[in-house]
């Protein structure tokens, strides 16, 4: 039998590609009657690996990329982008949603609620803040509970715990910011009979790491059922650039610079995609430690906190429940047999 | 609903908060004090901070961020036991001469 170890999660990048292009063409052109996609593209990884799916898989001519920067963004981001596209030889277009965020009161919503946290706080002298989790998932097992910290101008930082109402309020404001980018991105897509093809991978869409109707809001799901280092296999076989690939992972949401794994993932996915393949698999926590040279009760945590995350986050992922047909009135249905 | 026979009060005042807040529920807690709060869905990370600030305000219990473990909060039981080992803590504190 063969030890456990990292390399589960290896996958073969052509066959791969094929089957995704193929599933691309098939569920767009066939299913959906569409003409090509449209991909929103941030300067990440996972949108990388997706326009460069999408030409593979409609030719250039036929997909459209779009950057959604607001004033939060890493200028860095929109430099990516277009080093991208230039790769994949499409021509970027690019909608800054800031205008349409301060239409929401987005900012003015979200540093309120960042205010009562910390007084002192004020965007306009050049404050940042971001949210984060407790980074000693393996060594305490804590639960998910979510802190702000705030930089001040001179560089000054500082972490408080955030109550109830902080969390929804941040919460709900910031994620105006992924529909509105959703909203956006239907408009290119309908202007040309397009889909909007998803950018989410495994670990965001099984976690509930997307914003319901915002970047959940796709017509097709390229890459959702490949783990973050699967897509790091398929960007080195697409030839995403070097820069993409070697950017760490930001949720480039708040207005301080914030990676995933402080936001939401806990683990670096080297660790936490071969445990994840683990536990998806019926492979033990005792296999995975000794496979893994970690403590077996640092894996069980793991496991642990992807059942509660995939638990916590379902109703993210449910259609809109409804009822069935309604119970005709006895007499009206009598008039039917009339 | 399940009727509790042993209504203690930390208990009580726990499921109640549940039921109220979090499982906005007309019937009541209707789980046993040990189930598991988790892996009924009964929590996620918002409920969490609203048991944590709970806690805090009904039996003037401090919440540390380590303290939000489930080994603390995955249960009505465990809850109760953790309530019942700050505010001992707490008594022991106050005890010390100073």
């Amino acid at each position: 039998m063969t030890r456990f170890n990292h390399n589960v999660v290896k996958i073969d990048p052509g066959v791969e590609t094929e089957r995704i292009t193929g599933f691309l063409r098939n569920g767009v052109h066939r299913d959906m009657k569409r003409r090509g996609g449209v991909v929103g593209v941030s300067g990440g990884i996972d949108s990388a690996v997706v326009l460069a799916l999408s030409v593979r898989a409609f030719g250039a001519g036929n997909v459209t990329a779009v950057m959604l920067p607001d004033r939060d963004s890493d200028p860095l981001s929109e430099q990516l982008a277009r080093e991208l596209a230039a790769r994949c030889g499409v021509e970027p277009l690019r909608e800054d949603i800031t205008e349409a965020l301060e239409g929401f009161e987005c900012y003015r919503r979200r540093d309120d609620a960042v205010r009562r946290v910390f007084p002192d706080y004020d965007a306009d002298a050049g404050w940042k803040f971001k949210i984060v989790l407790p980074q000693d998932l393996l060594e305490a097992g804590t639960l998910n509970v979510y802190s702000v910290t705030a930089i001040a101008p001179d560089g000054r930082e500082e972490t408080r715990p955030l109550g109830a109402r902080e969390m929804l309020e941040i919460t709900a404001a910031s994620n105006l910011k992924q529909r509105s980018r959703m909203s956006a991105l239907y408009f290119h897509a309908e202007s040309r009979q397009y889909a909007v093809i998803g950018t989410s991978n495994k670990n965001e869409h099984a976690q509930g790491f997307f914003v319901k109707h915002g970047d959940g809001g796709v017509d097709i799901q390229a890459i959702a059922h490949l783990f973050k280092s699967q897509v790091y296999q398929l960007a080195r076989h697409l030839g995403v650039p070097p820069s993409i690939q070697r950017r760490p992972p930001t949720t480039d949401t708040y207005s301080a610079p914030c990676d995933q794994q402080e936001f939401f993932f806990r683990l670096p996915f080297a660790t936490l995609d071969p445990i994840w393949f683990a536990r998806d698999n019926n492979i033990s926590a005792a296999e995975v430690a000794q496979g893994m040279g970690m403590p077996e009760l640092h894996v069980q945590r793991v496991f642990d906190d992807i059942e509660t995350k995939q638990r916590t986050t379902e109703y993210l992922r449910l259609s809109p429940p409804m009822l069935g047909p309604a119970k005709p009135a006895h007499a009206s249905l009598e008039a039917c047999h009339d | 609903m399940i009727k509790k026979t042993d209504d203690r009060p930390v208990e009580a005042a726990i499921r109640g908060f549940i039921a109220a807040n979090l499982l906005y529920s007309e019937d009541g807690f209707a789980y046993s004090d040990d189930a598991s709060l988790i892996r009924e869905r009964i929590i996620d990370s918002l409920g969490v901070v609203e048991l944590a600030a709970f806690l805090g305000q009904r039996f003037g219990v401090r919440v540390e961020q380590s303290d939000v473990r489930p080994d603390n909060f995955d249960s009505v039981a465990k809850l109760a036991a953790f309530v019942g080992r700050k505010l001992s803590a707490a008594r022991s504190e106050a005890a010390q001469p100073a």
